[in-house]
């Protein structure tokens, strides 16, 4: 473990008891070990119930840890000098009915112990950054979403802190809005904050995270850059090779039955785009021996190779390959059940 | 607190920027513009009123006897006077027709004959040039004298012919005045008295009902959703995110929900005070204190609602949740609230009688009850009770065996006995019973035989309690104030003087006849005719009693001392009639209520207000000293000291050694002998308790304490010896020890109510009790501050359970 970690957790667990009579338990984090490091851009994905926002309400201490143990910049999470260096923009925030831009940014920084001599200092600056100046006097209500999550932006930058803890911040927006949060976050990546960005979109992620995290059914299932991601799931075969050869469909099915030791797995594609003749197969275990192995039994029987193509995985591949992986229950807690489990709060 | 602050003023610009806020602002503008108009108009006026009738049928009697040339010759001028078309009517109909001729038509017609400028005939009235007053304007043409002066004179020569039928003339007349205009008829009472009633009455009452269950209730309404609101997730994790404590967010929260109602409170209760002031002339700085109380009223059902949302996140079961504590709070109240005074403030034994070794009591609800050994409790003897009651006497005629007592209706001014019949039990049984009380005739009656020792013990049967021998005379005389016992029988102290119950005659009047004059009789007497005749009149015709008043007789029965208006006066027999030979100012204010008692050597005053207290001591004038000589006619000067007596007087009862009782309202007896000017107060465990004394034969005293316990003082040796201990009956056991005990563990918002009574009577202690009598009721007020204690418990429990769940709760 790196020392200076600003997020640190280590066994993190959460447990929801539910019910008036019968208590029933929910185990929603089960041992999560995480570190964010200082001035980086950090993508938290999952699927909906995967446990992130969970993971987010503990590092802000609206949630007690069931076990395990959580630190925020060295502190305990959800103590007040922790939460003083942590700005958060909540997923869905709602404003009070009453505030404007400018009244909502006084409220919000007083609340983060901020003097009005500091609040209107740093308020213009803040909206020219979110694009909001000159539009402060109006109602946030009147606000449209987009406006209102820049302004949420705002809010959680008023007290500069050093983490920022953004839930789905580009959720229900539109392309436009989602390249404003965008540009945001980059400014704030060259202000050298650390962002903790929690989000299902992976487009987005994939293009501002430094590192991401991918959590399933409670637990982190991968951590590491986007690269190493795709590269580690394409050397555990998670790469295709496409070959496109001068053969018929018959010919290649005749090589899969007669070869000795029997042909590597492939799928027959329709054709798209080629000459006539031409045959697109697909490897899906893309390992160079099951690649050599094919070259050699099309050549042994003088099949004309036209091409051979490797097909690096996206991170939606990466994603999807991680929750498939991750829908088989491991333990009697991935699934509602009676209290009186062991371990639980 | 930067944090806290901002959310407090967070709290203030959400509440002015609140429509809500608004609409319910300008409902109140609109409901104190309403009430802005409203003021008293006071005019001098010689007017009669319908209720200045006072004996409408013995009026119309006379007035019908006139219209035909019998009467008086100061009648026939009146009669003279009257429309023509009045006089036809009484010519023509002998017959009383209330239908007819009602104290409105009555009124009518004498205020017109009160215009006549040739009504004054100074042969007819010689009376009034003798008066200095009078002088001036009798002396004047008649066609010079103004119209004022001309209604003034005319209403005094109307009381002085048809004595006793009207009520005496007032300075002045107020009307209730809406806009400039006048509602209804003349309040019958002084502004100053007006005002009093509507500050403790309607003002209390519009502050209790339109504050206290209106806008309280919409207050909740309208702040249920802010905690709700608050903790659902989308606000919420944003604000926990923030460096702040989860308990002071929610304590700010919570106060800042207050700041709505503190604005709306603070609004309507200035307003109030404004318009009081300005408009009623009842300047009322309680009404200020009222602000926090109710705040603090609001708080107690916000801390419901508050946990409610905290719980449920709800804004409508945060309100149905509040609302179901309300009704809870309120059937509780409404149980405690009828039990309390059925429990322990009706039954209060308010005199004691004894006949023979047969204990009698009259209750605080008008009851008279005997003692039933058997039993150890109370047992009803006559059926006295019903409605808002309080019993005048009883009185024991021993010589006849004649339990005589009346119950009058208790009004916020004072009694009102109009209409109300005289009932007495005839006892033969007990007919030579000494008499225990100064209230009978007592054995220095020269018409009562001496008592027999074979009647007391005559054994108290079940026909006490069968209500069998509880006859009914002719009605109390109009506008009584008080009665007490004396001379063989008992006087009453009315508006018009006073007056000796005359047994013989009202039983001569109210023996039944047969036939067709019996129903004509029993039809006349449920019409409410009253008798004069049934009384004797003490007092000179034009000696008149304004309330407040009060009467005592000194146990020599050699002068009898009347209150009124702070003076004190007292009267010795001349001939048929007594006469004032002393008049000592007393106390400075008119108004002021005071009790007194009289000891053969003087008389006692005690004020309700205050504790200077004066001892008049008997006069030494012969009667028949002119008014001249009144107050410095020999006689002793008065003797005044301040009493170390906190709290107002309940009782006060002249001993048999020359000492006077005096019980105050906190349940205390004080002996006092003011000769001396000692006030002590004997060292008793029933001291606090004590509700009543009255006098028993020679030295011995009754003590009603604990409600309905009595025990007997021998004030020969001081001793206190307990004669009946009443065993609880079944509702006093159910509220003893069920009702008020679940009354007591559960919160009460209703009880701060009495705190703000206390505050907005502040300073204003006992002077709407018009009449000493009122004195005595109980007035079940423990310390006005009690109820901010508990009702703080009960919130601050509340809060607490709010924080602990919000701190081990995940939200």
């Amino acid at each position: 473990m790196s020392q200076d970690a600003v997020i640190r957790t280590a066994g993190l667990v959460k447990t929801y008891q539910e019910g008036w009579f019968r208590r029933r338990a929910y185990q929603a984090l089960r041992g999560v070990d995480l570190e964010v490091r200082p001035r980086e851009i950090f993508g938290l994905l999952g699927p909906n119930g995967a446990g992130k926002t969970t993971l987010i309400k503990i590092l802000l201490g609206i949630l007690h840890p069931s076990g395990g143990k959580a630190t925020v910049l060295g502190q305990p999470a959800g103590s007040l000098d922790a939460r003083r260096r942590i700005g958060y923009l909540p997923e869905n925030m709602v404003f009070p009915r009453h505030h404007t831009g400018h009244s909502a940014l006084q409220f919000y920084g007083r609340l983060n112990g901020l003097s009005e001599e500091v609040i209107r200092q740093r308020e213009p600056e803040l909206l020219e950054m979110v694009g909001l100046r000159g539009r402060e006097g109006e109602l946030v209500r009147k606000y449209s979403k987009g406006m209102r999550q820049r302004l949420g932006l705002a809010q959680a930058m008023i007290h500069q802190p050093d983490i920022l803890i953004m839930d789905e911040p580009t959720d229900g927006l539109d392309p436009v809005g989602r390249s404003q949060i965008r540009e945001v976050i980059e400014r704030l990546r060259e202000m050298g904050k650390t962002v903790f960005l929690n989000s299902h979109i992976l487009q987005e992620v994939e293009l501002v995270c430094d590192r991401v995290a991918i959590m399933a059914k409670g637990k982190l299932r991968r951590l590491g850059t986007v690269a190493e991601l795709t590269e580690v799931s394409g050397s555990e075969a998670g790469a295709l090779t496409i070959l496109r050869v001068m053969a018929s469909p018959e010919q290649v099915a005749a090589i899969r039955t007669s070869g000795s030791p029997e042909a590597p797995p492939v799928r027959v594609l329709p054709l798209t785009g080629g000459t006539d003749g031409e045959l697109t197969l697909e490897l899906s275990d893309g390992s160079q021996p099951s690649l050599d192995r094919w070259i050699d039994l099309l050549r042994s029987h003088s099949i004309s190779i036209v091409a051979v193509e490797r097909k690096k995985p996206r991170l939606e591949d990466v994603f999807m390959q991680t929750v498939d992986r991750s829908s088989v229950p491991e333990s009697p807690l991935e699934t509602m059940h009676d209290e009186g489990e062991g371990g639980m709060r | 607190m930067r944090p806290y602050l901002a959310i407090l003023y967070d709290a203030f610009l959400e509440a002015i920027q609140s429509r809500v806020l608004w609409v319910l602002l300008a409902a109140w503008v609109l409901l104190l513009a309403a009430i802005a108009p409203f003021g008293f108009i006071e005019e001098k006026s010689y007017q009669l009123r319908s209720g200045d009738i006072l004996q409408r049928s013995q009026l119309l009697e006379q007035l019908q006897q006139a219209a035909r040339g019998k009467g008086k010759p100061t009648q026939l001028a009146v009669v003279a006077a009257l429309p023509e078309s009045a006089r036809e009517l009484l010519t023509e109909q002998s017959e009383d027709d209330p239908k007819r001729f009602t104290s409105g038509r009555l009124s009518d017609w004498l205020n017109e004959a009160g215009r006549s400028r040739s009504l004054y005939d100074p042969q007819l009235w010689p009376r009034v040039a003798s008066r200095a007053e009078w002088k001036q304007i009798s002396e004047k043409d008649p066609k010079l004298r103004s119209e004022e002066e001309v209604q003034q004179l005319n209403r005094l020569l109307l009381e002085w012919s048809f004595p006793g039928q009207l009520a005496p003339l007032s300075s002045s007349q107020a009307w209730v005045g809406y806009a400039g205009l006048k509602v209804g008829e003349p309040l019958p009472v002084s502004i100053n008295q007006a005002r009093a009633f509507l500050e403790l009455f309607v003002l209390q009452g519009l502050i209790k009902i339109g504050l206290g269950v209106v806008a309280m209730f919409v207050a909740i309404i309208v702040t249920s959703p802010m905690i709700p609101d608050t903790f659902q997730a989308g606000s919420l994790h944003l604000l926990l995110s923030k460096p702040i404590s989860r308990t002071w967010l929610f304590l700010s929260k919570f106060a800042g929900g207050t700041i709505f109602v503190l604005i709306h409170i603070a609004f309507l209760l200035s307003g109030l005070y404004l318009i009081a002031g300005w408009r009623l002339g009842i300047w009322n700085e309680g009404l200020f204190l009222c602000i926090p109380l109710f705040l603090f009223v609001f708080m107690i059902f916000y801390s419901v609602s508050a946990l409610a949302g905290l719980v449920w996140k709800n804004a409508i079961v945060s309100v149905v949740v509040t609302g179901v504590f309300w009704a809870i709070c309120f059937a509780l109240g409404l149980v405690e609230t009828v039990m309390q005074p059925i429990v322990r403030i009706q039954p209060e034994v308010t005199h004691v009688q004894a006949l023979g070794d047969q204990l009698l009591a009259a209750r605080q609800d008008g009851a008279l009850v005997a003692w039933d050994p058997k039993a150890s409790q109370w047992q009803q003897a006559f059926d006295t009770r019903g409605g808002n009651r309080k019993i005048l006497g009883p009185f024991w005629l021993p010589r006849y065996g004649e339990l005589y007592f009346g119950r009058a209706f208790v009004a916020p001014f004072g009694i009102n006995s109009d209409g109300v019949r005289l009932g007495y039990a005839n006892l033969p049984e007990f007919a030579t019973a000494s008499s225990s009380s100064p209230s009978s005739t007592g054995s220095s009656q020269p018409d009562s035989p001496p008592a027999s020792s074979a009647a007391s013990s005559k054994p108290a049967g079940e026909s006490w309690f069968s209500g069998q021998r509880l006859e009914s005379l002719e009605n109390l005389l109009p506008r009584t104030r008080r009665a007490i016992g004396g001379m063989g029988t008992f006087l009453v102290l009315t508006d018009l003087g006073v007056y000796a119950f005359d047994r013989s005659a009202a039983l001569a009047r109210s023996k039944p006849k047969k036939g067709l004059a019996g129903m004509l009789q029993n039809a006349m007497g449920q019409l409410g005719s009253q008798s004069r005749e049934s009384y004797r009149r003490l007092t000179p015709e034009d000696w008149q009693v304004a309330p407040p008043a009060d009467l005592a007789l000194s146990a020599d029965e050699a002068t009898l001392w009347v209150y009124s208006k702070g003076k004190l006066m007292g009267l010795r027999p001349e001939g048929d009639l007594w006469k004032p030979v002393v008049q000592r100012e007393v106390i400075d204010d008119e108004e002021s209520v005071a009790l007194i008692a009289a000891s053969p050597a003087g008389c006692l005053v005690v004020p309700a207000q205050g504790n200077r207290w004066t001892w008049c001591p008997a006069p030494k004038t012969a009667p028949g000293g002119t008014d001249a000589a009144m107050g410095d006619g020999g006689e002793s000067d008065p003797l005044v000291w301040n009493a170390p007596v906190d709290h107002p007087p309940r009782s006060l009862t002249a001993l048999s050694d020359g000492r006077f009782a005096m019980v105050d309202s906190k349940g205390y007896l004080w002996m006092i002998d003011p000769a001396n000017q000692s006030c002590l107060q004997p060292t008793w465990d029933i001291q606090g308790k004590v509700v009543s004394v009255t006098p028993g034969n020679q030295s011995l005293v009754w003590v009603a304490h604990h409600i309905q316990n009595v025990s007997s003082l021998d004030l020969s040796n001081g001793q206190l010896t307990p004669m009946v201990t009443a065993k609880p009956k079944r509702v006093e056991w159910i509220y003893e020890w069920l009702v008020h005990p679940i009354y007591w563990g559960f919160p009460k918002p209703s009880s701060v109510d009495a705190t703000i009574l206390y505050c907005l009577k502040l300073g204003n202690d006992n002077k709407l009790s018009l009449d000493p009598a009122l004195l005595g009721q109980t007035e079940q007020m423990g310390d006005p501050w009690q109820p901010l204690w508990s009702n703080a418990a009960f919130v601050a429990v509340m809060l607490t359970m709010c924080c602990v769940y919000l701190y081990r709760q995940d939200l």
